[in-house]
């Protein structure tokens, strides 16, 4: 069968798959829509926790970007790992006794303030659209590469999916929906990769083959061959830093924290049973996210040396029918400069001038193709990327509905409402946020890599610091609360919008400050958000008795299990 | 596995404890009584909470610690000096930055797991009817 035919049969089985699983946990309270109904065991938590946080940026475009950037790729998979520490030893467990369903929900009543529940609701659905808008794209790119659907079809039964199973299960369909996705999802990375890991140097194992030596008999590592093998061509060796020590830093502190401050990855810690179910649960996540996430190094080291073996010096006429392919879409662009018919790949050291551009974004879904491995694996890839896209973008839909229908409407402007009305609300919402996603997707705005660091930076700088003070000083009160909020915000987003969309042209070390990029610079904003915290709230009265006794019952475990039935 | 072994022994202690009052050092030096009898579940007492909650802090001290070290020391900041030593087929600061830290990440979570879930039993504090309602 050929790729395409293959990609119809993966997909199509992976779809019904996830409608089967949704028809059969249909939500029908609001405590089951928001969290479902607190009754989530630890492991189906970690793993819906993994598959909602592993974006299409995981899936597809995390390999390829270390397989560019070398030891510097480190930043994503610390940053992106790191911070299941920070939400199990500082968040998860306190957010769980506090019990409720929304990070609002906890900043609205630990500060006593609608303005503060207000200013965290936007911060939660602005960072949950600058998301799901990347998510539908990558929904359309799988599509329309390998099944020639077009990018808007594509958009569209991406869109169809989602809505079906986020509005009509709510929380409960898509925990169930986001274990299966799991599945496949790591299935389809791992599979590829203990076949290249087999093929290069009979480990099985890729996280090992990394390490090994390589079996055509030369007996040198790969990451030897491959640090060789750049620096013959005049790239940077592979396993050294190019970025500076500080950027590095706090780039990967900025992402850490970041994901321990989105709102749809805290939000999962709501639904366990227990305390000490919300502790492991992160563990468990973690767990699941390592399994691709240390694999990836792999897939990137092996990617790239197949590259370079294959395609360095090659002649165009007999380039791999993939790079053809590939060449179609754009993503791959050839420029044959010196007009000799031979493929220059070389880097910035090189006598040569470089003739090749190749996307970063492709070397996870090309990685098959350049293997040569047979054509179900592609395919598997392909419901593998759609998997990743899928169960983030529902993860996100449901914090935009959560915090319009119970935020907004039930803690703020309809206090009275129904629960009936409020879980119609949520669906109506969940619904149209599906729509507005899906606009995006069709219609990007051009600079979703951007604005996803955005929301890294928001995220850190915004939420974390309050939720962090919230939980372990009693002294805190609301003016430092909203007051580090502002600036935290005011800071990251001025920084981030002065450097990328009002004068990108300054974009660079020479210009920044303390030679901070702007995706490091959530960190800084982070930091200036404790400072302004501690000491506006050290200069105005302390907070009510009743919060400072909310403040000592969330540090005791007891009493969780019950938590929702009192709401 | 380990954490059976560990609420094995801490079951032992508990009946131990059920007998008397146990008596606990805190940080600044002053002995405060526990009652450890079952259904005395009230924090307001203070003292026993307190003692729960540094106890608490103490672990997240040195787990985060451990975190720093391995993701900002290791990884980063030392990553050039580490890198003089090869492992198999890796220098150890590139291992560390792109395997090492992740590993040692999970490591640090089941490790906090395990001690809270200890100390919650030691402080009669664990969620127990966690069954959800």
């Amino acid at each position: 069968m050929s790729v395409q035919a293959w990609t119809f049969v993966m997909v199509g089985l992976s779809f019904a798959l996830y409608i089967g699983v949704a028809i059969l946990s249909k939500a029908t309270s609001t405590s089951e829509f928001y969290v479902a109904g607190g009754r989530v065991s630890s492991v189906v938590n970690g793993m819906a926790t993994a598959a909602g946080w592993m974006s299409a940026a995981s899936f597809i475009s995390m390999a390829g970007l270390i397989s560019f950037m070398g030891r510097d790729g480190s930043v994503y998979l610390m940053g992106w790992t790191g911070g299941y520490v920070l939400l199990a030893l500082l968040l998860a467990p306190y957010l769980r006794k506090f019990g409720k369903y929304t990070v609002p929900d906890f900043v609205g009543d630990r500060y006593y303030s609608q303005l503060a529940r207000v200013v965290s609701v936007i911060c939660a659905i602005f960072v949950s659209f600058t998301y799901v808008a990347g998510q539908m794209r990558g929904v359309g790119i799988v599509f329309s590469r390998f099944l020639d659907v077009g990018i808007n079809t594509g958009v569209i039964i991406g869109m169809g999916i989602v809505f079906f199973y986020a509005v009509l299960g709510g929380m409960r369909g898509i925990t169930y929906t986001q274990v299966a996705q799991y599945c496949v999802l790591i299935f389809a990375y791992l599979v590829p990769a203990i076949f290249i890991s087999l093929m290069m140097t009979d480990h099985l194992i890729p996280q090992i083959g990394l390490g090994a030596t390589l079996n055509d008999g030369s007996g040198q590592h790969l990451l030897e061959k491959l640090d060789s093998l750049s620096q013959e061509l005049g790239f940077a060796a592979y396993t050294s830093g190019q970025k500076g020590t500080l950027d590095v830093l706090l780039i990967t502190a900025a992402l850490m924290v970041g994901t321990a401050g989105l709102p749809h990855v805290i939000v999962r810690f709501y639904t366990v049973t227990k305390v000490s179910a919300a502790r492991s649960s992160a563990g468990w996540a973690l767990v699941f996210i390592a399994l691709l996430y240390t694999a990836a190094p792999a897939v990137a080291a092996f990617a790239r040396t197949n590259l370079l073996t294959t395609i360095s010096n090659a002649a165009y006429a007999e380039a791999p029918a993939w790079f053809k392919k590939w060449e179609d879409t754009g993503l791959i662009t050839f420029d044959d400069k010196n007009q000799d018919g031979i493929i220059q790949y070389v880097g910035t050291k090189a006598a040569m001038e470089n003739e090749l551009t190749i996307d970063r974004d492709i070397m996870v879904l090309a990685n098959p193709e350049i293997a040569n491995l047979p054509n179900w694996v592609t395919g598997l890839v392909a419901a593998g990327g759609l998997a990743a896209a899928l169960s983030t973008a529902a993860a996100l839909l449901l914090v935009i509905s959560t915090s319009v229908a119970h935020d907004l409407l039930k803690k703020w402007l309809r206090p009275n409402i129904t629960e009936k009305a409020e879980l119609f609300a949520a669906r109506i919402t969940a619904g149209i946020a599906v729509c507005i996603a899906g606009y995006f997707g069709i219609n990007p705005p051009g600079f979703v890599a951007e604005v996803v660091a955005f929301a890294f930076g928001l995220a850190a700088a915004s939420f974390f610091p309050v939720i962090i003070l919230g939980i372990f000083s009693r002294r805190m009160n609301k003016y430092g609360a909203i007051t580090g909020m502002i600036v935290g915000i005011t800071f990251t987003a001025g920084y981030i919008i002065y450097f990328k969309f009002v004068h990108p042209e300054l974009n660079s070390a020479d210009h920044w400050l303390f030679g901070v990029s702007p995706e490091g610079i959530g960190t800084l904003g982070m930091v200036l958000n404790f400072a302004v915290s501690i000491a506006i709230s050290q200069a105005t009265a302390p907070p009510p008795l009743q919060v400072q006794q909310l403040v000592e019952s969330i540090r005791i475990p007891r009493g969780a299990g019950t938590s929702y039935t009192n709401n | 596995m380990y954490t059976g072994i560990a609420s094995w022994s801490l079951r032992e202690l508990g009946a131990v404890a059920l007998a008397t009052n146990v008596t606990i050092f805190t940080k600044r030096g002053t002995e405060q009584a526990i009652d450890w009898r079952p259904g005395v579940t009230d924090m307001d007492s203070g003292g026993k909470q307190r003692a729960y909650w540094r106890k608490n802090l103490h672990y997240l001290v040195i787990l985060l610690g451990i975190w720093a070290l391995v993701s900002f020391g290791f990884s980063i900041l030392f990553v050039d000096e580490l890198d003089q030593i090869s492992v198999g087929g890796f220098r150890l600061g590139f291992w560390f930055a792109q395997q090492g830290s992740i590993y040692v990440f999970v490591i640090v979570i089941f490790i906090y797991v395990a001690l809270m879930n200890r100390l919650d039993r030691r402080y009669d504090v664990d969620d127990r009817d966690g069954s959800g309602p």
